[in-house]
């Protein structure tokens, strides 16, 4: 939402769209620029909230590596190759297509078969917390041995233990898996924090701390050289609408919760799809057909 | 006075402090390095009191879905630990906006000014640096300095390790 906010908040799509035939370049400059502003403030919100975990030593050094690399290259070549070069129209047309696509896939959630597969996943859940509950061992075990053991880790395999309980996975998959997501994060200017984790829990199958820990190393690097890769390519930024957008989600999160009772989450999410479809579409019919629907 | 005037007086004060121009620009600098950081942590602390009912809920929530998956790892039962890490992350990723809010309060006050800075100073050399510097090279080392500074300051506790995950979950505590 930080791209919609710079450029049909503060106008920095029509501004940039205003030089497409008198100076093209300067176009391409300004929309580099929404990128840079998207990644600054979606990446360090999510890079110090990730800073405990660095700190605390949760992250899974061969699979931070592989990640990292990955995230490396992909936010470089993605920086790198499109820097100067993308149009403003284009560029709202794929952030277009990629907001469009989050919301179908929220509004997935939403379906019938979604709900049934969470169903069933949150039995498996309640089961289990039911036994515990009934063996009465539910002590905390956080705090103390993280029981993650690394016990094999070559260029094809690697084999670890959580909690005695063995897991595999193939290193390659995260470096590709971390080349592409920071690619795409660096290509239409978001952050990829929020596709790393589900995407370590769901192939690495890596525990959520330890997943959200090694995702942050790969959030940094990304973020990092993407804005410095752009910024060192002559890419402004504009520090006083940052600046000011940070006012706003300060104020938004000051709020929130004292209205969080007047409006449910389910609401909220309803909302947050209703407007990610209507975006998304509204973007991606300006960017790629030139037709505009009022408000976007 | 328009309300942008009386702002950028106020900014403008710490470099009046003194005669020599250099020892001016980086006093006036350095302090509202400082104050910025200050500011910041100030609003991180405020909106870090009005999240915590929602935050310890939240926070609890990531804690107990993760203690709970490391007991079905422990247990061997792979469907239920796949589930429970599941959960726990759909809490983290709650955990992450609300983290987000208290980044962003923490941050606005140093983006602001450095955005002052660039409007005031943008194409003056900085003084003893290299040519290509900027405002940004002598406001952001001191300010991120003033916000470790100050946050070990308030909270010299943080230094040890959390004993707990939900610490771990709180991300960037207030």
């Amino acid at each position: 939402m930080a791209g919609v906010g710079h450029m049909s908040v503060f106008g920095f799509g029509a501004y940039a769209g205003a030089f497409k035939k008198s100076a093209p370049e300067l176009g391409k400059i300004i929309t580099d620029s929404i990128k840079a502003s998207n990644q600054f403030l979606v990446g360090t919100s999510a890079a110090i909230s990730s800073f405990n975990y660095l700190k605390m030593g949760r992250l899974v050094l061969p699979l931070a590596i592989s990640l990292g690399i990955g995230s490396l290259i992909g936010a470089y070549l993605a920086a790198a190759l499109s820097a100067g070069k993308l149009d403003f129209k284009s560029y709202q047309g794929y952030f277009g297509l990629f907001v469009l696509f989050l919301g179908c896939y929220l509004f997935y959630q939403t379906t019938e078969g979604a709900k049934s597969k969470q169903k069933t996943a949150k039995a498996a859940a309640k089961a289990f917390e039911d036994s515990v509950k009934k063996q009465k061992c539910g002590e905390d075990m956080t705090g103390c041995d993280i029981g993650l053991k690394i016990q094999k880790f070559t260029v094809s395999t690697c084999e670890f233990t959580f909690y005695g309980v063995p897991f595999k996975f193939n290193p390659l998959i995260p470096f590709i898996g971390g080349m592409v997501i920071s690619a795409i994060a660096a290509f239409l200017g978001v952050g990829g924090g929020f596709l790393l984790v589900p995407f370590l829990t769901s192939v690495t199958q890596l525990p959520m701390y330890l997943a959200a820990g090694t995702s942050a190393l790969a959030v940094l690097v990304s973020m990092v050289t993407s804005i410095i890769t752009l910024i060192s390519k002559g890419t402004p930024i504009e520090w006083g609408f940052i600046g000011i957008e940070l006012v706003g989600i300060a104020v938004g999160s000051f709020v929130g919760p004292m209205t969080s009772k007047y409006l449910s989450d389910s609401l909220m999410k309803r909302i947050f799809i209703i407007l990610s479809l209507y975006i998304g579409v509204g973007y991606t019919l300006a960017g790629f057909v030139g037709f505009k629907i009022p408000g976007v | 006075m328009t309300p942008f005037e009386t702002v950028d007086a106020l900014l403008l004060a710490p470099y009046r402090l003194f005669e020599s121009p250099e020892a001016a620009f980086y006093f006036g600098t350095f302090f509202l390095a400082a104050a910025s950081a200050a500011l910041g942590l100030g609003c991180k602390a405020l909106v870090a009191l009005s999240q915590r009912s929602k935050r310890l809920r939240v926070d609890g929530e990531t804690a107990h879905r993760a203690d709970l998956s490391a007991q079905a790892a422990q247990a061997g039962d792979r469907v239920a630990y796949m589930a429970q890490n599941h959960l726990a992350q759909e809490a983290y990723g709650d955990s992450m906006a609300l983290a987000a809010g208290r980044g962003a309060a923490l941050l606005w006050p140093g983006m602001l000014t450095l955005a002052w800075l660039y409007w005031r100073f943008e194409g003056v050399d900085m003084p003893y640096l290299w040519h290509w510097a900027g405002p940004s090279t002598v406001f952001l080392p001191p300010h991120i300095a003033a916000l470790w500074g100050f946050s070990r300051l308030l909270h010299p506790k943080k230094n040890a390790p959390p004993a707990k995950a939900e610490d771990a979950a709180q991300g960037s505590t207030p």
